[in-house]
């Protein structure tokens, strides 16, 4: 599915990642955990290609393509989903216009027929119903005055319409209770399927109580400096992140 | 140019004919323009809006057919069409007790019929361009609707241009309890360099519900001025939303007294500018009483080389009480050479008072549209939400649900462009 290969990019100049290699198989869900500043959110901006983030060295190769012949909106048409850590509120864009718009734009690309307001309306009860997304947050502006869960569970939303191939989900567990988060995470879990893989970046391990990965990799100073198991998350609960910060220069 | 110039150039084109209270309006009119002139930037009012490019233009009074009217912007309304500044078309089928027509025709009906309100609204009476306006005026749209009429369909008037110059003469009396939405439409053919300078008055009696609604299509080389001068009586409400679209040199004027208790102004508009364009929305709002509300809210969005000034003044004369008075301004900038210049004001002689303002200056939000592009909508389509999102918000304030559709369709296909 994706094949990161000896990984470099910056930032303003700055380097981030610093040769990162990662391959992760259709249907598998891996975890990048990591202290702050490793570069992990980084990672997520480049593999959406937000402007800004160069990639200066290594490939990313997404289903037999390289990933750098797409820009943003074409990736996420082919099936890259970035489930954003702090979900961007846009005033005066209605939650419905935007889901609508967004997932036209990807059957377009997919070359399949666009969505009526009823067929579309119709398809998005199925998902509102299972994350319970009321009626007046779709009439909102999206995210605008969204409480932390509202706007996590409006992210799996538009994963769930969007039916991605790869999804990169950025701390998806910052800024949620307990109850929100099981919430979220059942919602992510019902995405889960032997086609779709997922990256989960988290820094802590709690979310992985919940959803469940095949492999945990700690990345540190733009790196990915172990690789194991999903006991691999427990260990690192106990010990923290001491080993991976010390001694070493602040990324 | 000097007064002695000025007044040779009235004696040339001041329209003979009509009754004597319309001759002495224009003569006086002329006199007030030739001691003053256009105003220039010394003047505090058009001190970001330099007129030196209309100076040649105030006579071109030539006026030609501009060719056949395009289809009404809406469905189902009373439509009079001007052509170059003369009517062309007049409204049919209107109810009873509702009168819209041309200036002309009405005069020669019924030459005293308008004595009483052309020209009596003070604010505009003092200002060189609307003084022009009177002198040289001759014709423009009455429209007058007796009490506790209400007017169902909207009216629409277009005034058609392509060349020279004209001075469209609006009048609007709304009868006491009476209801209406009149929509005045500029519209520009070819790319001439013409001359518009309108004026409409409207005196809007006890309890009286109008909305007016402006769209300036004029072409990009012209240059428009236009200048609002309304009087609302007790408990009148009034909305105003005005598009700013076309034009190479703009100037929108409003003056607005709301002079009885009660009395409601809503004054909002949009402009979308691109190339070199030039547009100034002035606006006086006058709480001349107490318990009267105003609203103004204004945005716009601004490309390439464009320039805009919002200037909004809002005055509580003493003992004004209980006041409500609140002002919005917004801009997007889409370009690093475009500019706003915005200048709130606050003249407040009364102690009970709610005033606010506000004005903010911006660039198109990039982790927004990062956020959009991220779901796969394309760049394009990404910036239009987001530009459509900035002022969505005022345009909502639009009451007549099929003008607001007309409104969101031009600005939908100003943003495709």
């Amino acid at each position: 599915m994706l094949e990161i290969k000896g990984l470099h990019a910056d930032v303003d100049g700055t380097e981030i990642l610093k040769g990162i290699d990662l391959s992760i198989g259709e249907g598998e869900v891996h975890a990048i955990m990591g202290p702050n500043g490793s570069g992990k959110s980084t990672l997520s901006y480049v593999l959406s290609g937000r402007d800004g983030y160069n990639v200066t060295a290594g490939s990313i190769t997404y289903r037999g393509r390289d990933l750098s012949e797409l820009n943003t909106e074409e990736r996420a048409a082919e099936g890259i989903f970035l489930g954003f850590q702090y979900p961007v509120e846009l005033p005066g864009v209605s939650s419905t216009t935007f889901l609508k718009t967004a997932l036209n734009a990807v059957r377009r690309h997919r070359g399949e027929e666009e969505l009526d307001a009823v067929q579309f309306m119709k398809r998005l009860r199925v998902h509102t119903k299972a994350l319970n997304i009321s009626d007046d947050m779709l009439r909102r502006g999206v995210n605008v005055g969204f409480s932390g869960g509202e706007k996590k569970r409006n992210e799996i939303l538009q994963m769930a319409l969007l039916e991605p191939y790869f999804a990169v989900l950025d701390e998806t567990d910052s800024g949620l209770d307990i109850d929100a988060l099981k919430v979220v995470a059942e919602g992510v879990n019902a995405l889960r399927g032997p086609k779709r893989s997922m990256l989960v970046i988290t820094h802590y391990q709690r979310l992985l109580d919940y959803i469940v990965p095949d492999y945990v990799h700690v990345l540190a100073h733009g790196r990915i400096a172990r690789s194991g198991g999903k006991e691999l998350a427990l260990e690192l609960e106990e010990k923290g992140y001491g080993e991976f910060v010390a001694g070493t220069e602040a990324a | 140019m000097g007064m002695e110039a000025y007044q040779a150039q009235f004696a040339d084109h001041l329209p003979g004919g009509g009754p004597a209270w319309l001759s002495d309006l224009r003569q006086a009119a002329a006199t007030r323009f030739s001691s003053q002139g256009l105003p220039d930037r010394k003047v505090e009012e058009w001190r970001y809006t330099n007129l030196k490019p209309v100076q040649a233009q105030l006579f071109a009074l030539d006026a030609v057919s501009a060719g056949a009217a395009p289809p009404a912007l809406l469905e189902s309304s009373y439509r009079l069409v001007f052509s170059n500044g003369v009517l062309q078309s007049g409204a049919n089928d209107l109810p009873t007790g509702v009168r819209l027509a041309g200036m002309a025709e009405t005069l020669s009906e019924s030459p005293g019929s308008l004595a009483a309100h052309m020209g009596q609204i003070n604010a505009g009476q003092d200002l060189p361009l609307p003084a022009l306006n009177q002198a040289l005026s001759r014709d423009g749209y009455i429209l007058s609707i007796d009490p506790g009429v209400m007017v169902e369909r909207p009216m629409e008037v277009l005034f058609l241009s392509d060349a020279g110059t004209c001075y469209p003469r609006n009048l609007v009396l709304a009868g006491a309890g009476s209801e209406a939405t009149v929509v005045e439409h500029y519209l520009g053919r070819g790319d001439g360099e013409y001359f518009v300078n309108a004026v409409t008055e409207i005196h809007a009696a006890l309890g009286a519900k109008l909305r007016r609604y402006k769209i300036q299509q004029d072409a990009f080389g012209a240059s428009h001025v236009a200048t609002l001068a309304g009087q609302l009586g007790d408990d009148a409400h009034f909305e105003n939303f005005d598009l700013n679209l076309g034009g190479q040199l703009v100037r929108s004027e409003i003056h607005m007294a709301l002079a009885g208790q009660g009395a409601e102004a809503a004054l909002n508009g949009v402009y979308l500018l691109r190339g070199k364009q030039h547009c100034d929305n002035a606006i006086q709002m006058d709480h001349v009483v107490g318990a009267t509300n105003s609203h103004q809210d204004y945005r716009g969005i601004l490309d390439d080389k464009a320039h805009a000034v919002f200037q909004g003044k809002i005055t509580v004369r003493p003992d004004a009480q209980g006041i409500e008075g609140h002002q919005l301004n917004k801009t997007l900038l889409l370009s690093d050479d475009a500019e706003i210049d915005s200048k709130p004001e606050l003249e407040i002689l009364a102690d009970d008072v709610k005033c606010s303002h506000g004005a903010t200056a911006g660039e198109l939000d990039e982790t927004g549209l990062f956020y959009l592009r991220s779901r796969g909508i394309p760049e394009a389509e990404a910036r239009q939400l987001l530009m459509t999102a900035f002022i969505a918000e005022t345009v909502a304030h639009i009451g007549h649900d099929d003008v607001r559709a007309v409104m969101e369709r031009l600005v939908g296909e100003w943003m495709a462009q």
